[in-house]
């Protein structure tokens, strides 16, 4: 970048505006800072910002907040130098986001063809000690399969496969986690990992009828397990082996569990944990809250969710509103607080990805069902979205009531179980609904 | 709101034409604003930021404002408590988030948050009723940016008048002898070198000033300006680079009109006098023991004679 010389910055130095040019009031320089001045008033504003410092460090303060985020990460950035191929960088970028997604579409039709393990009966005591002893065990008989990451996370991926009817209760419990780490139904002790880690699914029953593809695909999760795993240890054994014969009780009536895609899907694991950030981000872990990664749910929006509820019963946790304040505390089954709402932005129809989404949601709310798989997170100006697949794909759910649509900051959300929830605001508005997110209702 | 201009007839006009839309599309009947007051809003905000419209250009005008935001406003500076409630809930959180942002450090932004809370609340009366800053909210952008915009000049305010009080004190320990030499020493720039750079600048249109002043002057990244003036980055980028090459070919230009030969006009431009200029007064300001002045005293004769910068 040239510089110009010095001649120059001291008479842009000396030019201050005319005593009689008052400044710019607090409503224009609003209106110019959201670029929604007209010509020749715009003309005007900058004559003035030429002149008058105070009023550009003003307007840089005034600039939204997702811009100013972005403003002080990039004041350390450089001012000269790379940006002098800026159409070649951009297109390198947007050459690499399609064909990430390219590489997605295809694995996800490849995977959308397997039907579901599920299995009902036991399984073998070897396989469950295998697959216990590489993450959370299966006190159900709940099969994992070890496939290979293309995440960048620091435990491996599985998809979990009830086998029975849980023996837990039809509520769900919270651990009470010191950090900002997000409670999920699979209580946990304070190191997850370890072979002594014990996991319990509870809640409802999650069962389906076992196919000859799931049976096979069962076998070849057996012997990977049994080639690839350690022992278990005798407690996380003696679990599983409680489970099992709890697993044998099964009801035939129960409809089959949602599918839910495999690779390069996180599928529900032990280790599964959601969170927000102080600063609103959603936040996903996958090795119990060591380690947390930031949910880019505008990036992996899609079409509307198509999961078709069961009669399993959803766990519900309750997050405590992200403060400025160092930690975030989770707290049992509350009700939000009440959070400033956002004024929103105009939305397409009532639930479909075709509304323009915010360009950056700070989320107040997450509901996870007890096996960490499906997620509905909201947040600032009605931003309102739902997983099935432990947030690998994202729908971006617009809550509308005859015309009206939820726009609000979304402070509180609550299922009890797949079907029947509740979205609170900050604008004191109350959605229901009780088809899973397909239609709302507003008291 | 107070009308500072008379309202004329097609503003009046306008306003009636469109006040039951504007009505409902404000929400105005639920938190308390009747028809009539809100009408008077709207006229004396078309009046303030129009001279002499027409119905047309009021309606079109009207239009673009920010009707429920500007009803919720004017409701709380007039008191009515569902408003504030309303307020309070959408707005009271990122009040305080915005001066965090600004100030950067939480009590300073607390106290910028708190003062300016007090201020829309309405703390202070005059002729016996309370006078809230949302009042002069009119709804011209949205009302968090209204809220932002308001801290920033609040903070930019604090922060100049503590600057001031530093100069103050800079300036009584510099001493004023010391004034009178300097001038003396410093040679001037050259006349026609910033006659020329004057015109260059002049010629320019107001965005390019503003986007020269905000890179060079206050430091601001690319990414900063662009996105102030809601461009791309790379716009401001090619920008910067085109001002600066015509710039100098400009002032070059304007100094061979006046009578200078074109490497002279060059010279000039890359040998500013300034830099010794800066220098010298960098000497003089300094706190330095007597040996470093006298290591100087070629250049700076009188500092040897200037009265001691004593501090009792």
């Amino acid at each position: 970048m040239q510089n110009v010389p010095k001649v120059v910055r001291a008479r842009l130095q000396q030019q201050a505006p005319a005593t009689a040019d008052p400044h710019p009031d607090a409503d224009l320089l609003t209106a110019f800072a959201e670029h929604t001045l007209a010509a020749r008033e715009r003309d005007h504003v900058l004559e003035h910002l030429a002149l008058c410092r105070d009023c550009r460090e003003v307007v840089a303060f005034a600039l939204p907040p997702t811009e100013a985020v972005a403003l002080a990460s990039s004041r350390n950035a450089s001012r000269i130098g790379w940006l002098s191929w800026p159409t070649l960088r951009w297109s390198a970028v947007a050459a690499g986001v399609l064909a990430v997604a390219s590489v997605g579409v295809v694995q996800y039709k490849q995977r959308h063809q397997e039907k579901t393990l599920i299995a009902t009966g036991p399984v073998s005591r070897d396989l469950s000690a295998d697959a216990a002893a590489q993450s959370p065990p299966a006190p159900n008989g709940i099969v994992v399969q070890r496939e290979p990451m293309n995440r960048a996370t620091s435990a491996g991926r599985f998809h979990a496969v009830p086998a029975g009817p849980r023996s837990g209760t039809g509520g769900g419990r919270i651990s009470a986690a010191p950090h900002r780490e997000l409670a999920s139904a699979m209580t946990t002790k304070p190191n997850p990992t370890p072979p002594s880690t014990a996991v319990e699914v509870s809640g409802g029953p999650l069962v389906a009828t076992p196919t000859a593809a799931q049976t096979q695909t069962q076998t070849r999760t057996e012997d990977q397990l049994a080639n690839n795993e350690p022992e278990l240890s005798q407690d996380s054994a003696d679990r599983v082996a409680r489970a099992k014969s709890a697993a044998g009780q099964s009801s035939p009536v129960m409809l089959p569990a949602p599918l839910l895609r495999t690779d390069p899907t996180l599928m529900a694991m032990a280790g599964l944990r959601w969170t927000i950030s102080p600063n609103g981000a959603l936040q996903r872990s996958l090795d119990g809250g060591k380690t947390w990664l930031d949910v880019n749910v505008i990036a992996d929006n899609s079409m509307t969710s198509k999961f078709a509820p069961g009669p399993q019963t959803m766990t519900v946790k309750a997050q405590a509103e992200s403060t400025t304040e160092a930690n975030t505390q989770v707290k049992k089954n509350a009700n939000f607080e009440a959070k400033p709402a956002a004024r929103s932005a105009a939305l397409a129809s009532p639930k479909s990805s075709e509304g323009e989404p915010p360009s950056h949601t700070i989320f107040r709310a997450v509901a996870v069902s007890s096996n960490a798989a499906e997620v509905w997170a909201g947040g600032s100006a009605g931003a309102l979205y739902h997983t099935i697949d432990a947030g690998n794909r994202w729908a971006r759910v617009v809550p509308s009531d005859a015309g009206v649509r939820l726009t609000g900051d979304i402070i509180g959300i609550q299922f009890s179980d797949p079907r029947n929830g509740t979205v609170t605001t900050s604008n004191v508005e109350i959605w229901t609904t009780t088809d899973a997110g397909q239609t709302w209702h507003k008291q | 709101m107070r009308a500072t201009k008379p309202i004329s007839a097609a503003v009046q006009s306008a306003v009636a034409g469109l006040l039951a839309e504007l009505y409902a599309k404000g929400g105005c009947e639920k938190i308390g604003l009747d028809r009539e007051s809100f009408a008077t809003i709207l006229c004396e905000v078309a009046a303030k930021y129009l001279s002499a419209p027409s119905t047309e250009d009021t309606r079109t005008f009207l239009l673009t404002l920010r009707v429920e935001e500007l009803a919720l406003a004017q409701a709380c500076a007039a008191g009515h408590n569902s408003a504030w409630e309303v307020f309070l809930t959408r707005y009271r959180e990122k009040l305080y988030q915005s001066a965090l942002r600004i100030a950067r450090e939480d009590s300073a932004a607390r106290d910028l948050a708190d003062g300016l809370y007090a201020e829309l609340y309405g703390t202070t009366t005059r002729d016996g009723e309370r006078v809230s800053k949302l009042a002069s909210f009119t709804g011209r952008g949205s009302l968090e940016g209204w809220l932002r915009t308001v801290l920033a000049q609040e903070f930019v305010n604090r922060y100049r008048r503590t600057k001031r009080l530093v100069s103050l004190d800079e300036e009584s320990e510099d001493g004023v002898q010391f004034a009178a030499s300097t001038l003396e020493l410093l040679p001037s720039a050259d006349s026609r070198l910033e006659s020329a750079t004057d015109a260059a600048l002049a010629a320019l249109e107001s965005e390019d000033r503003m986007v020269l002043a905000a890179y060079y002057l206050d430091g601001r990244t690319l990414a900063e300006i662009a996105r102030m003036l809601g461009v791309h980055e790379s716009t401001i980028s090619r920008k910067v680079d085109k001002l600066a090459k015509s710039l100098r070919k400009k002032i070059v230009a304007g100094m061979m009109q006046q009578g200078m030969a074109r490497r002279q006009a060059e010279e000039a431009l890359d040998v500013d006098v300034r830099d010794l200029q800066v220098d010298i007064r960098r000497n003089l300001a300094q706190d330095s023991p007597a040996a470093t002045f006298l290591n100087n005293k070629d250049a700076l004769p009188l500092q040897q004679k200037a009265a001691p910068r004593g501090k009792s």
